[in-house]
């Protein structure tokens, strides 16, 4: 009974919106991505540079809104990198995302270490503090989940609605989708596939960024290696899980974040079990959820596919040899 | 014999050979830049590297010590993603393989050698089997996405493992969070007087000897192999591509909790919380760079292992962060991927010199 007294404290839905931010940004950025025809596996690097960018950013600034600039720039490029190794090469989109989250990992845990020294001294950054609403606050259960939260959160919000329109509504977010399922048809019509593609995947890592940001700069305003711990990869799940609409995709994270906050109660609950059984229950929900309640889903048509345009020089090269070579033989 | 296709294997090999070198000279060079920004002497940083690594047997038994999981999880990735099914979940493979063992391990159960350590190996191997058996079959019958899948139960697993050694798995009586000691029967034996190294290195080479032969020689590693390039083409062709993947996807997680196990029963010899972060994570790089071949794996993740015990050499004599290895490796991947895909196509270059020295022959007559 006591512990499911928890699900109606007010605390416990604050920490589950702030928990739940992260994840709703970074997998806003997986939808765009992935909607364009890049399966991105790549979250959680973009994610990782964010959180630390934002922290460096906000402590040789002193300013924590510029500290979630820096995390947005550095998401971009790493995201730019996977566009160019994924949309330009055309290696396998899985298998080039755990290269830049190991490349996001790598830079980020050298740069601490070659900023700090090796002893890691703790120096705490500028963070978001919670926005002011005056009397609002004071409302009984809404006060405290809705108007005691962070900027990035309610930024983090508006940005379903914002996302949900461009994606349904606009011209650009037409292209994108299209770019997805039917990229050849798009390339028919004028529309550069690779723009289109590279454009999501700053988006996405933009996204990203400030989601890792978010990890780093609302409350404990440091660093440590894989602070991220595997949230990008939560993200991507969502975004299956919300069938790749940015709607459905906030409703999936929303999910992980509560389960996050519950275990959070639960150990302050003070169960005489081990702690990692707390850990688990995330994880345990998203995958229960999406067997039981989601069933298998299939993604945007051309997603994991590098598209070869038709116009590009090594079939340009193909048809112009068959076609100048006189043939001898009839 | 066909010659033909001899040369044709040696080609590749070559240009597999060559990319690879070229790859990890570009992430020499780029890591020397950030080592010349801190103003060290990249030359300096990479002879410790070398020296640490492989300078003389114990730092090479060393190596060999870090690179054993490694490469036995990495032939297990190796061959499911050569089936074409993305096992990213070594990592709770590998946990649940080395809990397992141990359980089997620390047991009285009285038995001699002989019985005992095949009994623990052969309990761990199930257990990483059966864990990667959970996204297999979800993905053969059910369509799940495989990645996200093992991801999560990485997590899963992992924690699971932490959650049992704090508490049925504890020693008796203890106060830190780890197993009792596997008993004398349980233990791998050790190859080397001075160093850690021991026999779980010969199970990694006798693996790849087999994983090799079952692919190139045998009619399922064919078939394996078929499904990986082309499953539309395979399944119409009547091959069991579900049976496959499945199948292929048991063999890797059997491989992952054998790395698990041969960790624990070679070289921890107790369980303790997190034995070994990122061990699975890494061995995706290590099958990667060995081109998934089980060959290619075996060096590919000596290698790693002569770079990261070298890279602790380096840091304790010259203060830069050993962290800068996960850099030099990504760049590593990544160079892989894109000189894989901008073939090295030495076929073309012979073809090419063939040509030219025909078309010599012919202006001169």
């Amino acid at each position: 009974m006591q512990i499911l007294s928890l699900l109606i404290e007010a605390d416990f839905w604050a920490a589950t919106l702030r928990l739940t931010t992260p994840l709703l940004l970074a997998a806003l950025g997986g939808v765009f991505s992935e909607r364009a025809g890049i399966n991105n596996m790549g979250l959680d690097g973009a994610m990782l540079m964010g959180a630390f960018f934002g922290y460096i950013g906000a402590l040789f600034t002193q300013n924590a809104f510029l500290g979630f600039v820096c995390a947005a720039i550095s998401g971009a490029l790493i995201m730019l990198l996977l566009g160019f190794m994924s949309i330009n090469v055309k290696v396998n989109q899985i298998v080039t995302a755990l290269g830049t989250n190991m490349l996001a990992l790598g830079v980020t845990s050298t740069a601490f270490r070659m900023i700090f020294g090796n002893d890691l001294a703790q120096l705490t950054s500028p963070g978001l503090v919670p926005v002011n609403f005056g009397s609002l606050s004071k409302i009984p259960f809404l006060g405290k989940v809705l108007f005691g939260q962070t900027p990035i959160v309610y930024l983090a919000i508006i940005l379903v609605p914002i996302s949900h329109y461009i994606m349904y509504n606009t011209h650009w977010g037409l292209k994108i989708r299209a770019t997805g399922e039917h990229p050849k048809a798009v390339d028919t019509v004028g529309i550069d596939v690779y723009k289109v593609r590279y454009v999501s995947l700053i988006i996405s890592g933009i996204l990203c960024g400030l989601g890792g940001a978010a990890v780093t700069l609302t409350g404990i305003n440091t660093f440590y290696d894989n602070i991220t711990a595997g949230r990008g990869f939560i993200a991507v799940a969502a975004v299956v899980f919300g069938k790749w609409s940015p709607v459905g995709a906030s409703l999936a994270t929303l999910l992980f974040g509560a389960g996050e906050a519950f275990q959070l109660r639960l150990q302050g609950l003070g169960f005489d079990i081990p702690y990692a059984y707390f850990y688990m229950l995330p994880y345990i929900v998203t995958m229960i959820s999406l067997i039981f309640f989601m069933g298998p889903s299939k993604g945007p048509a051309a997603t994991g596919q590098p598209y070869i345009k038709s116009g590009s020089k090594a079939k340009r090269k193909k048809v112009s040899r068959a076609g100048l070579k006189p043939e001898v033989k009839s | 014999m066909n010659t033909q296709f001899d040369y044709k294997r040696i080609e590749t090999g070559l240009s597999y050979l060559i990319s690879s070198l070229l790859s990890i000279a570009v992430a020499l060079i780029i890591s020397s830049f950030i080592l010349l920004g801190q103003g060290k002497d990249p030359l300096q940083a990479f002879s410790l590297i070398f020296q640490g690594g492989i300078g003389d047997m114990a730092a090479f038994g060393a190596s060999l010590v870090r690179a054993c999981p490694l490469m036995l999880a990495a032939l297990g990735i190796a061959f499911a993603f050569k089936a074409g099914i993305y096992n990213i979940g070594a990592e709770g493979q590998i946990y649940l393989g080395a809990m397992f063992a141990t359980w089997v391990g620390i047991l009285p159960l009285g038995l001699p050698k002989i019985i005992h350590l095949p009994l623990a190996i052969l309990t761990g191997m199930a257990a990483g089997a059966s864990w990667a058996f959970i996204p297999a079959y979800l993905k053969v019958k059910k369509g799940f996405n495989e990645v996200i899948m093992t991801i999560l139960l990485n997590y899963i697993g992992v924690y699971f493992v932490n959650a049992s050694v704090h508490s049925y798995l504890q020693e008796p009586n203890g106060y830190y969070p780890q197993t009792s000691k596997v008993l004398e029967t349980a233990t791998l034996p050790k190859l080397m007087a001075n160093s850690e190294l021991h026999a779980g290195i010969l199970l990694g080479l006798i693996g790849a000897v087999i994983l090799y032969v079952i692919l190139q020689k045998t009619d399922f590693g064919y078939q394996l192999r078929c499904v990986g390039s082309n499953p539309e083409a395979s399944r119409t062709s009547g091959m069991n591509a579900k049976l496959t993947l499945i199948a292929a996807m048991l063999v890797s997680g059997a491989f992952a909790g054998l790395a698990g196990a041969s960790e624990v029963l070679g070289y921890q010899h107790l369980l303790l919380e997190n034995f070994s972060p990122n061990t699975g994570y890494d061995a995706i790089s290590v099958a990667l760079l060995g081109r998934l071949n089980p060959i290619g794996v075996v060096i590919a993740a000596i290698f790693i292992g002569v770079l990261r015990t070298g890279a602790n050499t380096m840091q304790i004599m010259m203060g830069v962060p050993v962290t800068i290895v996960y850099i030099i490796q990504a760049i590593i991947i990544l160079c892989v991927l894109a000189f894989t895909n901008w073939k090295l196509d030495l076929s073309r270059f012979f073809e090419r010199g063939a040509k030219d020295a025909n078309s010599k022959l012919a202006n001169r007559s």
